[in-house]
């Protein structure tokens, strides 16, 4: 419906631009920007939406109600935070290294928002069919580890820098048991391409089923990924402030917040993909499954999140390492020889 | 063996905890809304220090300054004098609120009973000079005593602490009012 | 829940916070300032466990759209809870230095306020509005979470009228 509205749209377009003999890059770049720009638009409702979902869920894990006079049951709340975020006055310390401080949370926004380019929100609905979908995701991924020590190591602020010294380390260690999580999916679907992953779970059952343990340590992993507790050491309240992002203030400060939903959000629709089979499901439209199996996923963090207590750093280094890299391992090889017999 | 007894054991413990979550996720909320509803606090409980006055609404106290001599952080503060028959007329009896630890001291000495713990508390101001709360003021929250007293303690009513601070605050406004006419006309003059 | 409750309003009645009946850009900056004082910890002696109460389930902050940042960068209303020493006026001043505009301070108890029981003791500074300046005094030994909520709730009206830029 929609969707091929919109394919006839752009084919009648792109026939006026032969037509007229304009140049098709205009049209190349204009579909990019709209593409850019609805993925934008997509992120930054549902981020608003998530810390609002998140305050909530805490409130009521701790029996209280969370935000509730800032309009109908504190929807408008985060609105509200975002708008004195960004009117409140930008603090640029006096030793900090500008240019990196400055730098620094637009590092970690911009993967956050390309990760979106190859998710596949419903049938056809995706910005670029990559054939590599998901050696790019994980390739910007890896992106915050920079992002993050920029910003640690130009605030001049030792918190800081502990915390981006304590993400990059943990950034690094799960990143490993991350790939090869997702690489059990790929060995069962023979595709990097996620359209293809989708494809063969609606020929089979969903990967949920056929990789379990994969599915446990894509989960975990990806938890400590996007920094969240029980894994948020890098921005520990009660060891380092605010960790790498406690020199930051107002506007700067609001990007870091919004990356770390918006990749709590990748990473959720990313496991809807590999384990849940996407947008495909019965009844109800592509989009919406999308939409249920992405916040299914949310929800488990947040649940997680206001559950377990954070660990220390040298049992995040045992987990990752001694425990979630040999499981994988042995998961990837038993995945390979099942798919070769 | 081991290790994969620790696995168990933590996967068992983890999702324990997510049940006891779950459940409290479900369960209604405790919070007391506060600006709607607040908690019935029992007779006794401290408040401020409030003056209680007889059924002709004179005040009960007899200026006899124990209270003041006993007050452990020394807020209160008694001006009087003796009138025509020889007894002491109170003229100023001041309580710093601001400072006040509403340990009860002065209405547990009161030989009169003349003073008592109410159960007002929202003293907050703009203002430190506000917290100092004057001899009108405090009888007039003694006034709308709801209990006997109790434990040293009284309830008053619900929110008489705000319309004395509001009478304050319009008290303070009429007498700033002829201050502000006048450069007012000043300066239509100079017009 | 074994406690007795007095109802003073309506429950549906909303007390202060117009939702999107906003009429002009100082009333929309100003509604956001309001509903979001994000208040970092200053808890240096006994007020602050009841400052801690007060975010805790019973009163919770956070339905005014207050949460605790620990960063002073972040944060825009710090609330004093307890004695401040001659140490701490120093770390004081240097953490209200560091929060961004627009800051309120609110001192928490009669220590804060000005001394309190340790008024004009060797070592205790007379009052936070000594070392910077405070928006909003509430005393008490310590206050209860209802005399801070409500402190919060009036400073949120005097915020309600402030001008886009505050007056310095
Ligand atoms: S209040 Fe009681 S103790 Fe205090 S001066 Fe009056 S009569 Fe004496
Ligand atoms: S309650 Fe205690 S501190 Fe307050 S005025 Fe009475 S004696 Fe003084
Ligand atoms: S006012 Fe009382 S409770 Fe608060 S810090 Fe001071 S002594 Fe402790």
């Amino acid at each position: 419906m929609l969707v091929d509205w919109v394919a006839s749209l752009y084919q009648s377009v792109q026939a006026t631009f032969v037509a007229h003999g304009w140049p098709l890059w205009v049209l190349a770049v204009l579909t990019a920007v709209l593409k850019v720009a609805g993925v934008l638009v997509w992120i930054l409702l549902n981020v608003l939406f998530l810390i609002w979902l998140e305050r909530k869920i805490s409130g009521h894990v701790q029996n209280r109600p969370g935000p509730v006079y800032t309009g109908r049951f504190g929807l408008l709340q985060t609105l509200a935070d975002a708008l004195k975020v960004l009117l409140k006055e930008d603090v640029i310390p006096a030793g900090a290294d500008r240019w990196v401080f400055v730098l620094a949370p637009l590092v970690a926004f911009v993967p956050s928002v390309m990760i979106w380019v190859v998710i596949p929100f419903s049938r056809g609905v995706q910005a670029q069919d990559l054939n590599i979908g998901i050696l790019y995701v994980a390739a910007l991924a890896s992106f915050t580890v920079p992002s993050l020590l920029m910003a640690g190591w130009s605030s001049d602020n030792k918190w800081s820098l502990m915390g981006a010294l304590r993400s990059a380390a943990q950034l690094i260690s799960y990143e490993v048991p991350l790939i090869l999580a997702e690489l059990g999916v790929v060995v069962l679907a023979g595709s990097l391409r996620l359209s293809d992953i989708i494809a063969a779970q609606q020929r089979s059952v969903w990967f949920l089923f056929l990789q379990p343990v994969g599915f446990v340590v894509y989960f975990i992993a990806a938890l400590a990924e996007s920094n969240r507790t029980p894994f948020d050491l890098p921005e520990a309240e009660s060891e380092l402030v605010a960790g790498f992002n406690t020199e930051y203030s107002g506007f700067r400060w609001s990007i870091f917040f919004l990356t770390e939903y918006a990749n709590l959000l990748g990473m959720a629709s990313l496991a809807a993909t590999l384990f849940l089979g996407g947008w495909s499901g019965p009844f109800l439209p592509p989009f919406v499954w999308f939409v249920i199996k992405t916040y299914f996923f949310v929800f488990l963090a947040m649940w997680i999140r206001w559950t377990l207590p954070r660990i220390r750093v040298d049992q995040l280094m045992d987990l990752g390492w001694k425990f979630l890299l040999p499981v994988a391992l042995v998961n990837l090889v038993v995945t390979g020889v099942f798919v070769v017999l | 063996m081991g290790v994969l007894k620790n696995v168990v054991n933590s996967v068992v413990g983890i999702a324990k905890g997510h049940k006891v979550t779950l459940k409290e996720m479900l369960r209604p909320t405790v919070t007391v809304m506060y600006p709607q509803e607040r908690l019935d606090l029992p007779v006794g409980s401290r408040g401020i220090p409030v003056l209680l006055s007889d059924e002709q609404g004179n005040l009960l106290c007899t200026s006899c300054g124990v209270c003041e001599r006993e007050c452990p952080v020394q807020v209160i503060h008694i001006v009087s004098h003796r009138g025509e028959d020889k007894r002491k007329v109170l003229d100023e009896f001041d309580i710093d609120m601001s400072r006040c630890m509403f340990c009860g001291i002065c209405a547990e000495v009161c030989a009169f009973g003349a003073i008592a713990m109410s159960d007002q508390y929202e003293l907050d101001d703009f203002e430190q000079g506000d917290l100092i709360y004057h001899k009108d003021q405090l009888a007039a929250i003694g006034r709308t005593q709801r209990t006997p007293i109790t434990n040293y303690g009284i309830k008053t009513e619900v929110g008489v602490l705000d319309q004395v601070r509001a009478g304050r605050a319009s008290a303070a406004q009429t007498a700033a009012a002829p201050a502000t006419s006048t450069p007012s006309s000043e300066g239509s003059r100079s017009e | 829940m074994g406690v007795s409750l007095q109802r003073t309003m309506a429950l549906d009645e909303t007390p202060h916070i117009p939702g999107l009946v906003t009429t002009s850009l100082r009333k929309v900056i100003n509604w956001s300032r309001k509903s979001s004082l994000w208040y970092m910890l200053f808890g240096i002696a006994c007020c602050a466990i009841e400052m801690m109460a007060t975010g805790a389930s019973r009163y919770d902050f956070d339905r005014f759209g207050m949460i605790f940042r620990a960063s002073p960068r972040q944060s825009d209303l710090m609330i004093v809870a307890g004695t401040v020493n001659e140490k701490m006026a120093d770390v004081i001043q240097t953490l209200y230095a560091q929060m961004a505009e627009p800051r309120y301070v609110l001192a928490m108890g009669a220590c804060a306020v000005n001394g309190g029981p340790y008024h004009d003791s060797y070592n205790v500074v007379n009052g936070v509005d000594r070392v910077v300046p405070t928006d909003i005094y509430v005393p008490g030994c310590p206050p209860r979470p209802e005399a801070l909520l409500h402190a919060v709730l009036r400073l949120q009206e005097r915020i309600a009228q402030e001008g886009i830029r505050r007056p310095a």
